[in-house]
């Protein structure tokens, strides 16, 4: 697969130690094209070693708007389904240049290990020095001893350690879309997580027809009334979707606000509580606060009646255990902060999955900011789920996929097909979806 | 025809300018490349070749570093009919000079016209950019490119006017006028004026930026501007021809009367031990090159001799080795000589200890110049050893020559 | 003519890194971008950009801009080295002066208008 695409998927055995090389056919990216068609059809080749299947979009890491995502294809030792989960911030993006546009981890290590994944080349490195460590310190850790702060982590943290259901896998330093308990499942292989960082170079089959369509589909995003606005952060996704009052609760920690790779709506909102929100230098401290992209649980800590700037503390806390905020928000049913982060090891209860039960709630379950002239549950459930099917098999960011109808199912083939002069159709699309959503 | 052997001196001293000398070679078809140390040419490994290129850097510590046995074997290789081609400080090197240690290499009767002594003191006073050079200092007026003009002891039919970039090179006259082959004949619009218009044309407009000094049985070629800089085309061309030029005499002789006595028969490895082995240079390849795209910005310089060095220079030797490595995993065979695998290795995961270490010492505002130093000594090292493997695999030790190419020279 | 930064509008999306190392590379990539998004401060939430221009770097930092002559050591005694040879791994910003459809791409894929022509 020679545009568009590393040409790669490494195979990984925990349990043996050994790494292998496959070739991403071209055959088979004009039968699945790409991100979770493609993880989806490596979960079913190696299921009977439960892998974890991180996959990439056909147009991560491009000049298509909000191209930001990866994924993981997991099946979830909570659910028992095969689920997927979108690997966001620049993390997914990161995946690719390091030189691998899918990644199949199965079996089970004896001892601790993360992968170091740089370059088009794959380490099974020990993990002895950061197993037991918090998410924050593991990926501290691995950024000082590779020698760079850009090295993006997927880590665990003591929850996924300890198998916890609610454990989560982790990016960075902050919480991910993951409700499935893709920590436990980590964690029972005995990896702490994934490191990526490469310098790689994607070729396109027609690079100006690319970017000059890429540019005018921006354009055409652009004009929509809630970027004009300059709507941004998570507080204003909220605020859109009824919960208004967030908005004035949060103001007074928020810091800035950032997006995703390309994305031009900024999904993630830093909250300082420990520094001065209006401080515009670099923090003297170490750690002022906490980058938050799940809004229902920042909504969820308040209704339970924490304030902003206990919220953020206890966003800060789940981030660091590496376990899920929303499982934590909902089921701990505790209402002081102390209690809060005292209760991370003793939750019960499940959180739901919408529909079939393949997607994560993190993301909300409609649209944004525009109506995409939908109307009933069904129909939008319907429509949400084709969406974040969409979003993951072309690696866009999966919130900003909710917001923006010119970010259209016939764009991304056409991008697709420039980028990579396969003609891919939407009825390869439609039997995509078809598999995935079974 | 077979091509020529050249030698690159990529020991102390040099900066990263010899990395465009080899770009140069690669594209132009001559594969026969030889990587010299400073003991490799003390060692008189030299005497094998047909081409020797000095290319920039710190010239006091090129000399140094070659000493006096290393300017009698320079000094000898082209009495005995070799090409030695320097470039900006390899230009400066073969110069008569007083200055120790430059005084082993007085070769060549040709004078600095940008030294301090030749401007009256009002003058000099203007000039901020100087290196000390005996009891005057050179000076640099201009930087970046100047337009030069071959002249009639070049082609007596048409002269060539291209440009190239001066970065600290000489300003040259020569005690034969038929030695020039191209003046400095004026400026452009991307040339950095470091002194004042009138002193730039006074020491560089109509006096000699590239000479051809006869020496024996061979010939110092002396190039004030880096006529291989990669980004200037018809300069390259100049000294692809000049190269073509000189050896295709050579060649007229019959090959070369000497065979190192110590050349190590070179081995070839196969299969998995090929693979593992591109694994591990690409794996330690890859991890000094994240840590040195992360120094890249740092706001840090180490003085290391005369130079200064910016943390990017170490991602330029990276580099050079990285885009390359793509073509030499292609290949099912390697050629290496006894020894390489483990020197490559060894230096490369060095460097990535090094250089970690050097990014600690940073964020944490410890010295880092001890650090700096074997970093760069160590690059050179990786380097030099990374293109005998890849020089000597792509082209199976054999020579080969460009075809396509059509000399342009005609040496008086 | 030159880029003008909007630090406290940028969002660290990166788009302008990858158009510029597009413009460079004919490829996607980040390695040859001019325009860098800072980010190497994330728990602190601290980013901005950094612009290399023909002889300054440019960091536009959220509270301020700062211009720094590249060479140029902090210590304004010590002279920058005149032979130092470039490095030729990111070049100084050309406004993309050959890619007549666009102008400068960091201004016309800013998905945020953060970056504009002066």
């Amino acid at each position: 697969m020679e545009y568009l695409s590393t040409d790669k998927i490494l195979v990984i055995d925990l349990s043996t130690a050994q790494i292998e090389e496959d070739e991403l056919s071209e055959s088979l990216v004009e039968e699945k094209i790409g991100g979770i068609g493609i993880t989806n059809y490596l979960y079913d080749k190696y299921k009977q070693d439960d892998p974890i299947v991180i996959g990439t979009g056909l147009l991560s890491g491009t000049t298509y708007p909000a191209s930001a995502s990866g994924q993981i294809t997991a099946k979830s030792p909570v659910t028992g389904k095969v689920c997927h989960c979108p690997v966001i911030y620049k993390t997914g993006v990161e995946i690719k240049y390091s030189g691998f546009d899918y990644i199949v981890v199965k079996g089970q290590s004896q001892s601790p290990v993360y992968l170091w994944v740089h370059d088009g080349v794959a380490d099974i490195s020990d993990a002895a020095d950061i197993w037991g460590k918090d998410v924050w310190e593991s990926t501290d850790a691995l950024r000082r001893f590779v020698g760079d702060d850009l090295l993006q982590t997927m880590m665990i943290g003591p929850a996924g350690e300890k198998r916890s259901d609610y454990a989560q896998v982790c990016y960075n330093h902050w919480s991910s879309p993951d409700r499935f308990g893709f920590g436990k499942l980590f964690g029972s292989k005995n990896l702490k997580g994934f490191a990526f960082r490469g310098m790689g170079l994607i070729e396109i089959a027609e690079p100006e027809d690319f970017v000059e369509r890429s540019l005018e589909i921006l354009k055409e995003v652009k004009e929509n009334d809630f970027l004009e606005e300059n709507k941004k952060g998570i507080a204003q996704i909220l605020s859109a979707l009824g919960e208004e009052d967030v908005e004035a609760w949060i103001a007074p920690i928020i810091h800035r606000h950032s997006a995703d790779y390309f994305t031009p709506y900024a999904t993630n909102t830093a909250l300082f509580i420990d520094e001065d929100p209006g401080l515009l230098e670099e923090s003297q401290k170490d750690e002022p606060g906490v980058l938050v992209s799940d809004i229902y649980a920042l909504s969820g800590f308040k209704k339970i009646g924490l304030s902003a700037v206990d919220t953020g503390r206890a966003l800060k806390a789940c981030a660091k255990y590496g376990i899920d905020p929303f499982a934590v928000a909902q089921l701990c049913c505790k209402t002081s902060l102390e209690d809060i982060t005292g209760c991370f090891d003793s939750l019960d209860g499940s959180i739901d999955i919408p529909g079939r039960g393949l997607f994560t709630p993190w993301c909300p379950t409609g649209p944004i900011f525009n109506d995409f002239d939908l109307s009933g549950e069904d129909e939008i459930l319907s429509w949400w789920e084709r969406r974040q099917a969409v979003s993951m098999i072309f690696g866009i960011q999966p919130i900003f996929c909710l917001m923006c109808p010119e970010l259209t199912e016939e764009n991304m083939l056409e991008l697709a097909s420039i980028g990579t002069d396969l003609d891919l159709t939407q009825d390869t699309l439609d039997a995509v979806i078809d598999d995935i959503l079974g | 025809m077979k091509g020529p052997k050249i030698g690159l001196y990529a020991g102390s001293g040099t900066s990263h300018s010899w990395l465009w000398f080899v770009d140069l070679f690669e594209k132009a078809g001559f594969y026969d490349l030889v990587f010299l140390d400073e003991f490799s040419v003390q060692n008189n490994d030299i005497k094998v070749l047909d081409v020797l290129v000095v290319s920039g850097g710190d010239t006091f510590a090129v000399a140094k570093s070659l000493g006096k046995e290393g300017g009698q074997n320079i000094k000898s290789f082209v009495e005995q009919g070799g090409t030695y081609i320097g470039s900006c400080a390899g230009a400066y090197l073969p110069m008569n000079s007083s200055k120790k240690p430059l005084d082993w290499f007085n070769f060549v009767d040709v004078k600095i016209t940008n030294l301090s002594k030749t401007l009256p003191l009002a003058e000099i006073t203007t000039c901020k950019f100087c290196t000390s050079y005996g009891c005057d200092f050179v000076f640099h007026p201009v930087r970046e490119a100047v337009a030069l003009k071959t002249t009639s002891f070049f082609d007596k039919k048409t002269p060539v006017v291209f440009t190239a970039p001066l970065y600290g090179g000489p300003g040259m006259k020569a005690c034969d006028p038929s030695w020039v082959l191209a003046v400095y004949e004026g400026f452009t619009r991307k040339t950095s004026f470091l002194t004042s218009r009138k002193i730039a044309e006074k020491t560089l407009i109509k006096k000699a930026a590239v000479i051809r000094v006869p020496y024996k049985k061979g010939q110092f070629y002396l190039l004030g501007p880096h006529l291989e800089h990669p980004k200037f085309k018809e300069a390259n061309q100049f000294i692809i021809d000049a190269v073509i030029s000189e050896t295709g005499m050579v060649q007229n002789r019959g090959s070369s009367k000497y065979r190192l006595k110590s050349a190590p028969l070179k081995e070839k490895i196969t299969g998995k031990q090929a693979k593992e082995l591109l694994l591990s240079i690409r794996r330690e390849l890859s991890n000094s090159r994240i840590v040195a795209a992360s120094l890249e910005f740092l706001p840090i310089q180490w003085l290391i001799g005369q130079k200064v060095y910016e943390p990017q220079k170490m991602r330029v030797y990276l580099e050079s080795m990285w885009k390359r490595m793509k073509a030499l995993e292609k290949n099912k065979v390697l050629i290496l000589e006894p020894g390489l695998y483990s020197r490559i290795t060894s230096a490369a995961c060095q460097i990535t200890l090094e250089l970690r270490r050097i990014k600690q010492q940073i964020d944490e505002n410890l010295d880092s110049l001890e650090t700096a130093v074997k970093i760069f000594d160590l690059l050179h090292v990786l380097s030099s050893s990374f293109f005998d493997l890849y020089f000597a695999t792509l082209f199976n030790g054999s020579q080969q020559y460009h075809e396509g190419i059509k000399s342009k020279v005609k040496i008086k | 003519m030159g880029i003008k930064i909007n630090a406290l509008k940028c969002t660290n999306c990166m788009a302008c890194e990858m158009v510029c190392s597009y413009h460079r590379d004919d490829g996607f990539a980040f390695l040859s971008a001019c325009i860098v998004s800072y980010r190497a401060k994330e728990k602190k939430d601290y980013f901005g950009m950094l612009l290399k221009e023909e002889d300054v770097l440019i960091v536009a930092r959220p509270e301020g801009l700062e211009i720094n002559k590249i060479g140029e050591e902090a210590d304004p005694d010590k002279k920058a080295d005149a032979s130092a040879k470039p490095m030729l791994l990111r070049e100084g910003c050309d406004l993309c002066e050959d890619m007549d459809d666009y102008g400068p791409m960091c201004v016309a894929f800013c998905p945020v208008d953060a970056i504009t022509v002066d």
